[in-house]
């Protein structure tokens, strides 16, 4: 089961939050301790998989999990982090992160000539981008 | 599945145990590991806070608990990491974190799981696996260094048997 989906930009700021169980929200807990706090455990996770991973390569973060839940976690060049979290049974969500960027992100967000380059204190409230991106994830096989 | 590392924390969150039993680790400088140390701590007990704060219903993992513990008088598993962070996957290593009663934690690191897009469950049988590592790891712990009259609380733990054993358990 898929539980929620976060964007940040690179200045640490949560500009989408789609909620989609238990109950559907829309960018209604973009400035919650939670947030916050999700964005900080990333970034030390990130830093510490950096330092101790194997020098030849970069090392990235794909996910980790509690008891309850996994945290699944793609950073892009443009530092754009894509968080999906679901239950912990799901392995692995690279890829359907990788889609929501490089598609559905790439063509209402980055291609949007009326959506802005820097999000100050901004959130994507683009209706495609949110109705492309359920329809999406909705669909997968893991959703439910 | 190859072990890289095993460390011990305390319940400060200090690093008492390091063993790098077999490469595949960058090595850091003794100061970073303390850090990494005291990340991995802070960033354990932030993870329980999400549990909370997501609502996720916690009665039923603690009451099968409870039962087993009325019904076979004893805890089945010394795992008490119920809320916090449990394992990180990344390309080059997955690091696996287990918590006693007392608060010790037991760091786990192992080369990393192939999972393929999709599936389910495979991050699970790995960490079963790791879960009975720890148990042996703790009874070798119970063992040779609760056991050792020389060994202080919440110290370094500078034990050769320990060292030993541990690596025959995690080689064989």
């Amino acid at each position: 089961m898929i539980y929620s989906f976060y964007i940040y930009d690179r200045h640490c700021q949560c500009i989408y939050h789609r909620q989609y169980n238990p109950h559907e929200d829309l960018n209604k807990a973009n400035d919650s301790d939670i947030s916050k706090l999700l964005f900080g455990v990333l970034y030390s996770l990130k830093n510490l998989s950096g330092k101790l991973g194997d020098n030849e390569a970069f090392n990235s973060l794909r996910s980790f999990s509690t008891t309850n839940f996994r945290i699944h976690y793609l950073e892009t060049l443009s530092n754009f982090k894509f968080i999906l979290i679901s239950d912990n049974s799901i392995d692995n969500l690279q890829n359907i992160l990788w889609e929501l960027y490089s598609v559905h992100f790439r063509n209402n967000i980055v291609l949007n000539p009326l959506s802005p380059i820097d999000f100050n204190e901004e959130i994507i409230d683009n209706v495609k981008f949110v109705h492309q991106t359920d329809e999406y994830i909705k669909s997968l096989s893991v959703f439910n | 599945m190859i072990v890289y590392s095993v460390y011990i924390l305390n319940k400060a969150g200090g690093l008492v145990y390091q063993n790098d039993i077999n490469p595949g680790l960058n090595r850091l400088s003794a100061n970073d590991y303390l850090v990494l140390a005291g990340t991995l701590h802070g960033v354990h007990a932030i993870t329980s806070r999400f549990s909370h704060s997501m609502k996720i219903e916690q009665n039923e993992i603690n009451m099968n608990n409870n039962s087993n513990i009325l019904s076979t008088g004893k805890s089945l598993n010394p795992n008490t990491n119920r809320t916090g962070l449990q394992s990180i996957e990344t390309d080059h290593f997955n690091l696996y974190i287990q918590q006693t009663l007392t608060g010790i934690k037991f760091i786990i690191i192992t080369s990393p799981l192939k999972t393929t897009p999709m599936s389910r469950g495979q991050l699970n049988n790995e960490l079963d696996l790791v879960n009975y590592l720890f148990r042996q790891i703790y009874i070798l712990y119970g063992d040779y260094v609760s056991k050792d009259p020389f060994q202080a609380s919440d110290m370094p733990i500078k034990n050769q048997l320990f060292d030993t054993k541990l690596r025959e358990l995690v080689n064989q």
